[in-house]
């Protein structure tokens, strides 16, 4: 798992790459807990390279998400892949997060927001 | 049938991942079905990290693995606490953020991904069965 971080303007934006599974949660974790206590921003993930993700990995996210909303920032996903895909919705991430099909789209709704 | 053993311990993930991972390729089923039984394998691999023991050391996980031609069946045993994880709630996916609990998507994962999966308690041992078919 690799994780890389670019700023646009106000927002942060976040590359997840490879598998997260329990294993790589926390790396993950740790990494987005320093974000978050840092530098919170309105923050763009784009999960068109992650490859696989089991509960731990849901975890991190939705831990990462509350963690921002409650400094009124909020979380946009975007580009997610097959089985990613599959196991959002299972989760029922859908209908708690904002997911959009491009990472331009994603950026671009997250902007306004700012 | 195939029976194989490793460490209570996080550290065997990658290697228990890569077992099931080469199993299910050799027989037959699509990359994206691999994936979800890999899922579905992990999570009832730390669940069993996590809640089996109190001190995970020198303890063992075994999986025992038997292929079919239309399916493949994997048996999850542990001497832990007994310990039924079918039997959990499925969180509720339709709350808010702020309200979902971090918690409890792992099994939701394993019965979404598994055409059957099975609990028993047998000689001092947790076993889960998972069944995974070819054609669904």
């Amino acid at each position: 798992m690799d994780v890389k971080i670019e700023k646009k303007g106000d927002l942060t934006i976040l590359f997840i790459i490879g598998r997260l599974d329990a294993s790589s949660a926390t790396e993950l974790e740790i990494k987005l807990n320093e974000i978050n206590e840092k530098d919170p921003h309105n923050t763009v993930l784009s999960l068109k390279e992650l490859i696989y993700i089991s509960s731990a990995g849901l975890r991190v996210l939705l831990s990462f998400a509350k963690k921002l909303h409650a400094g009124k920032k909020q979380l946009y996903f975007s580009e997610l892949e097959g089985n990613v895909k599959s196991v959002f919705e299972i989760s029922g991430f859908y209908s708690i997060f904002k997911v959009y099909e491009t990472i331009e789209e994603a950026i671009k709704k997250a902007e306004s927001a700012v | 049938m195939l029976l194989k053993s490793w460490p209570v311990d996080l550290k065997s993930l990658s290697s228990i991942q890569a077992f099931v991972e080469k199993l299910c390729k050799d027989a037959g089923f699509t990359s994206l079905r691999v994936s979800q039984i890999n899922i579905a394998a992990e999570e009832l691999v730390v669940n069993i990290i996590n809640h089996a023991f109190e001190d995970n050391k020198g303890e063992i996980i075994k999986i025992e693995v038997q292929t079919y031609p239309d399916q493949i069946e994997f048996r999850f045993i542990d001497s832990g606490v007994p310990f039924d994880p079918i039997g959990a709630k499925d969180p509720d996916t339709t709350l808010d953020l702020m309200d979902r609990p971090i918690g409890g998507m792992g099994i939701a994962l394993v019965k979404q991904f598994a055409d059957h999966i099975g609990y028993k308690r047998c000689d001092n041992n947790n076993i889960l069965t998972m069944i995974i078919q070819k054609k669904r």
